[in-house]
């Protein structure tokens, strides 16, 4: 390759370059843009650790046996440990939790995820008794 | 949030899923350290997705991108060497565990 031939050849590659530079610059100002979403004011290691919790509690006592027991545990465990770590710690004013709030959501969420089912399964059978009862005093009324 | 966030967040979502299903297809006779490496490394990884999932919703704190690499790299490396069959790995560990191991699948989908 002689010289004017390395030169048209630096120069093509300089303009498919330039040229793939412009033609990408709006893909890479789409990841730029923000949308807008609610931030809870919770530390991401805080709901980490409420997320850790309710995945610890897996690895012990019996598997779920479908899937939507699995994820909706899961996820209901983790979003719950955070919140009741961080509103209880701060509504009582326990010092002890808010500067160890990722461990106190773990531990929130370990507790959670062993025990909301049972409490669902106990307010639904309340829900039930309170209908019911209502239907008798109906019936009676009439 | 931006669409890197949303890109990021739907990857670990489905890494999050498959993690989850994994985990609680490990049953509760296999209690040797092979399986229980296993759930670790599950569990780091799952814990990991979460963090990135959270994260657009939640404050940073400091060097929380720094723990989520660590535990999914951690995470993804106990499962990858732990997962039956995988080569070049399961030439080494099953000798450790060459009962039981199988697909591992316990629940219908």
């Amino acid at each position: 390759m002689n010289t004017g031939e390395s030169i048209l050849s630096f120069l093509k590659l300089t303009a498919t370059v330039a040229g793939a530079a412009v033609a990408g610059a709006p893909v890479i100002d789409i990841f730029n843009h923000y949308i807008q979403t609610p931030v809870w004011g919770i530390p991401v290691t805080v709901i980490g650790a409420a997320g850790a919790g309710a995945v610890l509690s897996l690895f012990f006592g019996d598997p779920l046996t479908t899937r939507r027991e699995l994820f909706g545990q899961t996820f209901a465990a983790s979003v719950f440990g955070a919140a009741v770590a961080w509103l209880a710690a701060r509504a009582l004013q326990w010092d002890w939790a808010i500067s160890n709030m990722s461990m106190f959501a773990l531990v929130s969420a370990a507790m959670l995820r062993w025990f909301l089912p049972s409490v669902i399964e106990r307010g639904k059978s309340l829900i039930k008794e309170f209908r019911f009862t209502l239907d008798q005093k109906k019936k009676g009324d009439e | 949030m931006n669409i890197f966030d949303v890109l990021c967040g739907a990857a670990a979502a489905v890494v999050l899923v498959t993690a989850l299903a994994r985990l609680n297809d490990i049953k509760k006779s296999q209690a040797t350290a092979f399986w229980w490496v296993r759930r670790t490394g599950l569990g780091l990884v799952s814990v990991a997705m979460i963090m990135i999932i959270a994260a657009p919703f939640s404050d940073s704190t400091p060097h929380w991108s720094d723990i989520v690499r660590l535990l999914a790299l951690w995470g993804i490396a106990m499962t990858w060497v732990t997962t039956p069959g995988m080569p070049p790995w399961w030439r080494f560990v099953s000798r450790y565990e060459s009962n039981n191991a199988g697909s591992g699948r316990r629940v219908d989908d």
